[in-house]
């Protein structure tokens, strides 16, 4: 990893915004609706977002060997421990789910990623590990601002997104870098959620 | 007795030829050296040095005291030569998951390495230290590991 790759990575998180992000036209933005692309989950089955309707959902872009532990580790941890809140809260349980998208699909094959899973998460009834074709990987990477580059090394440079969709499939918040903390995804959860719309 | 007079300088010529071939320089020196290593989630070795005398006997234990998974966390051991290109190493390693990130290409240039371990693993590398003193580059060859800090030197003295 050169300096200048490393350079410009930190100045993107730092500031927290893509270099390519003026340039891509597509970008997703709070109140964009959620593009409803094929996926593949651990299980190897298909997923979709719109399959999610009728629930909030918090994404992130990881790749299982990523070895910056503030990058991925912080977020697959970030999503635990939200998890873990979720479930202890009686207003959200049931109502969530998450989804970690791989930015490597040709190494992490749903196989892969159910192991993945399988350390990190309670279970996966609501939380989901997605992987697909590299194609469409890197578009809805580039749609939600995630900038993705192979390194010298053979590893990925890459930066962060995390977003809250609404049950309506409407991207409701963005959160850049790895600053954001389960709490303030909860917070941003109650607000979607409002208690009084709780289906029965 | 004439005999016995002309096996005695035969014996101990044999005897002095078999001194000569223990200290030719190609055989393994002294006692082998131990060494346990301890891999973990964080990417670190908990040994970073280790110190040698030209042509001694090495023994290493890796073991991988991580909880992940062995296709997200896998650790090993791999020395390396003098003269190796680190950036070029890691490079060809990180494209070589079907050999345990160990690249072919660069087999005349590593000198020993482990198995990839996944959580609660060992194996045990024996290899003989090289004659030329210097500092000889040991890492994890998992992609981003040794970048990460997962690396050290064995040093022969």
């Amino acid at each position: 990893m050169n300096r200048l790759r490393l350079g410009i990575l930190g100045i993107t998180l730092a500031l927290g915004f893509c270099p390519a992000r003026a340039a891509e036209s597509l970008a997703l933005k709070e109140g964009s609706q959620v593009p409803l692309v094929a996926l593949e989950d651990q299980n190897g089955k298909a997923f979709r977002f719109d399959a999610l309707k009728g629930r909030a959902v918090v994404l992130t872009f990881i790749f299982s060997r990523c070895a910056v532990p503030t990058f991925c580790p912080a977020m697959s941890a970030n999503f635990r421990a939200l998890q873990e809140e979720i479930r202890k809260d009686k207003a959200l349980t049931g109502r969530v789910h998450l989804v970690s998208i791989s930015i490597d699909p040709a190494f992490d094959t749903p196989e892969v990623l159910n192991r993945y899973a399988k350390h990190l998460a309670l279970d996966t009834s609501d939380w989901s590990f997605v992987t697909g074709e590299k194609k469409t990987v890197a578009g809805l990477a580039a749609a939600f601002s995630v900038f993705v580059d192979t390194t010298a090394e053979g590893t990925i440079d890459h930066t962060l997104t995390t977003a809250l969709v609404g049950p309506d499939g409407k991207i409701r918040k963005l959160w850049r870098g790895n600053r954001w903390t389960p709490g303030e995804v909860v917070r941003e959860l109650h607000s979607t959620l409002p208690a009084d719309k709780q289906p029965n | 007795m004439k005999n016995t007079k002309s096996i005695i300088p035969v014996a101990a010529l044999a005897v002095a030829a078999l001194f000569t071939s223990c200290s030719d320089n190609s055989a393994p020196v002294g006692e082998p050296k131990v060494v346990e290593i301890h891999a973990s989630d964080n990417m670190k070795f908990d040994v970073t040095e280790i110190q040698v005398k030209p042509g001694q006997p090495v023994k290493v234990t890796l073991k991988n005291i991580g909880t992940m998974p062995k296709e997200s966390m896998g650790h090993n051991f791999v020395v390396l030569t003098t003269g190796v290109d680190m950036t070029e190493f890691l490079t060809a390693a990180a494209t070589q998951a079907r050999n345990a990130y160990v690249p072919p290409q660069f087999a005349s240039k590593v000198l020993a390495h482990t198995k990839l371990l996944g959580p609660g693993e060992s194996d045990t590398v024996t290899f003989t230290a090289p004659k030329t003193p210097g500092k000889y580059d040991f890492l994890c060859s998992f992609p981003g590991h040794a970048p990460a800090g997962m690396k050290g030197f064995l040093i022969v003295n």
